[in-house]
């Protein structure tokens, strides 16, 4: 069992090793940790990945698996290191304890680099660790990439929408097999993928975007959905993907990611993490809104 | 031969419906045969950069082999057999699933743990989380800092079976003997594995209630160094216990990111998670 987990986990690593000596031929692999041998100067960027689902009812069984893979896309490619935190004691830029004193060591607003956001629903922040939060984007110019659920949390946090630039409403036809319409594929998290290509999952229906605003990367071809009363926009404008500045920062956003399998998908997993690269400011790539046209992209 | 070409051709196109009908199905869920929850809740205490990355890999590794799958939790939240109640709005609809994905201990079949310091856990979770290890037979494993963790709750020694005390020696290289080849956890290992840790020193414990199965060789420690209280050289790396009806390991090693990467110190833990969830004796 040991020695397939091995082989796996070794093809696995030579699989992110070329995707990332493929995607950036220019940046030399940073040095390995050093077997250990005692803390060294952060030389590269540090990404919190921060999913606190305490307060959801629908707690998604993927979320450890996505995280993992994070992690580990990270770790393998020497892009970044991560921390991994289902609480949101560290959403500040100096976290305290449970008994208020000051953090000792771990992810602060102060010392990562992005955050890859999967919460959901309302999470208990107070009032200054969302000022930080905001901040952390706005003016540090951080970046911040969220998946699925993301957009079902904040609800009754306004400028939570502002930075995210939607909200969840609803997943129509629950897990089912769509066509994707790739809106943009000179980005670079959507530069590997295909024009249009077929894939299951939940699709989650956004409200309260703006084409103004956001610049939407993947959408979902609705023309080719069975017909369903949940779809609330009739002009087929679904975006699933999209990119954004908030302030000095870099937002992604994706729907995928329902089921854990879904973050084996070399497409999914790779869009992550080179959204995750833009945000850090390791590539560049075009967040100007542009308005829809449905004609475009077929 | 051409009623055999038909024929191929036949089941060409069947396969070929076939791929097309699996790839629109949506994709059933693996169904492991266990549970682990990885716990690190590190809101209370230092936070070792390798936490992180140790939670990652002891979820690939069940994932990987299909052993068991995990859920990562670095909150509490988990640690009780009640069921857990939010507050008005802020959880989604319950709809035809219900609470989906809510779990408990009652879900998990054994808990890795890497939390550190006095974590919050009220009454009724201490009460859960022992009585999930006594009680129910569920299995324990725990890494590093986990015995830094309730040093003001003394059944949680009990359950461990030792506590930290300093690491004298810092990140050093050291030796570890492995004094049990036939346990699972250390059948893969050298008689001698040369490790580079943080070593700790482990206090309050006792022989006749822990299996030692692997120890440091004092010989390669300095026991001159100002924290070193054990005069005997008895300083356990690693062992086994049973805690009531279920099974319990530990041991020190764990400090850094990339000991996570050692296949030595991965397979330690893989398979002491197989021998605490029961798959293997």
């Amino acid at each position: 069992m040991t020695n397939t987990g091995a082989m796996l986990g070794g093809s696995i690593a030579m699989v992110f090793l070329a995707l990332w000596t493929g995607s950036s031929a220019d940046q030399q692999p940073p040095p390995g940790r050093g077997g250990g041998r005692g803390a060294a100067v952060r030389q590269r960027k540090a990404v919190l990945a921060w999913a606190d689902t305490r307060n959801g009812i629908a707690q998604h069984d993927s979320v450890s698996h996505a995280l993992a893979v994070i992690e580990r896309l990270g770790y393998e490619s020497g892009a970044y290191d991560t921390y991994i935190r289902t609480d949101s004691n560290i959403i500040a830029k100096q976290p305290l304890m449970t008994d208020g004193k000051p953090a000792s060591g771990g992810p602060s607003l102060s010392n990562v680099d992005a955050i890859f956001f999967l919460g959901h629903r309302e999470i208990q922040l107070d009032a200054r660790q969302k000022a930080d939060l905001l901040s952390f984007v706005k003016d540090d110019g951080k970046g911040f990439v969220a998946g699925h659920t993301a957009t079902t949390a904040f609800a009754s946090w306004p400028e939570f929408g502002e930075l995210l630039g939607a909200r969840y409403d609803g997943h129509p036809w629950n897990t089912a097999y769509g066509t994707v319409i790739n809106e943009d594929p000179s980005f670079p998290a959507t530069k590997p993928l295909p024009a249009a290509f077929n894939i299951t999952e939940e699709f989650y229906q956004a409200s309260e975007f703006s084409r103004d605003k956001i610049r939407v990367l993947l959408r979902l071809d609705v023309s080719k959905m069975p017909p369903n009363p949940e779809l609330h926009r009739t002009d087929g404008d679904f975006p699933l993907a999209w990119a954004k500045t908030y302030g000095k920062g870099r937002v992604f956003y994706a729907a995928f990611g329902h089921a854990a399998g879904a973050w084996d998908n070399p497409d999914i997993y790779r869009m992550y993490f080179e959204a995750l690269k833009w945000s850090l400011g390791m590539t560049e790539g075009d967040a100007t809104p542009r308005p829809f046209t449905p004609s475009d992209h077929r | 031969m051409r009623a055999r070409a038909g024929i191929a051709s036949i089941a060409v196109l069947a396969s070929v419906a076939t791929l097309a009908a699996a790839m629109q199905a949506p994709r059933r869920p693996r169904v492991f045969p266990k549970h682990v929850l990885a716990w690190a809740d590190v809101r209370s205490g230092y936070q070792h950069d390798s936490i992180s990355h140790a939670v990652a890999t002891i979820e690939r590794l069940g994932r990987e082999s299909g052993a068991y799958d995990t859920v990562i939790r670095t909150d509490s939240q988990l640690i009780t057999k009640h069921p857990i109640t939010f507050p008005a709005g802020t959880g989604i609809a319950a709809g035809a699933g219900g609470d989906f994905n809510v779990h408990t201990l009652t879900y998990f079949d054994a808990i890795f743990f890497f939390g550190v310091r006095e974590v919050e856990l009220n009454a009724d979770q201490r009460a859960d989380l022992l009585s999930f290890v006594r009680d129910d037979g569920k299995g324990f494993v725990a890494a590093h800092a986990a015995a830094t963790a309730f040093f003001s709750w003394p059944e949680f020694g009990e359950l461990l079976g030792g506590r930290f005390d300093e690491h004298p020696w810092n990140i050093a290289d050291g030796t570890v003997v492995v004094d049990d080849p036939s346990f699972p956890a250390m059948k893969h290992l050298p008689a001698r594995w040369p490790v580079h840790d943080e070593l700790y020193q482990l206090k309050s414990f006792s022989r006749d209630k822990i299996h030692v199965v692997a120890h440091l060789d004092p010989a390669g420690l300095d026991l001159k160094a100002p924290l070193v209280h054990r005069r005997d050289g008895d300083f356990p790396a690693a062992w086994s216990k049973t805690y009531g009806r279920g099974r319990v390991f530990y041991s020190i090693l764990g400090h850094e990111a990339d000991d996570w990467d050692d296949r030595l110190l991965q397979t330690m833990y893989f398979e002491a998670l197989r021998w605490s969830l029961g798959q293997v004796d």
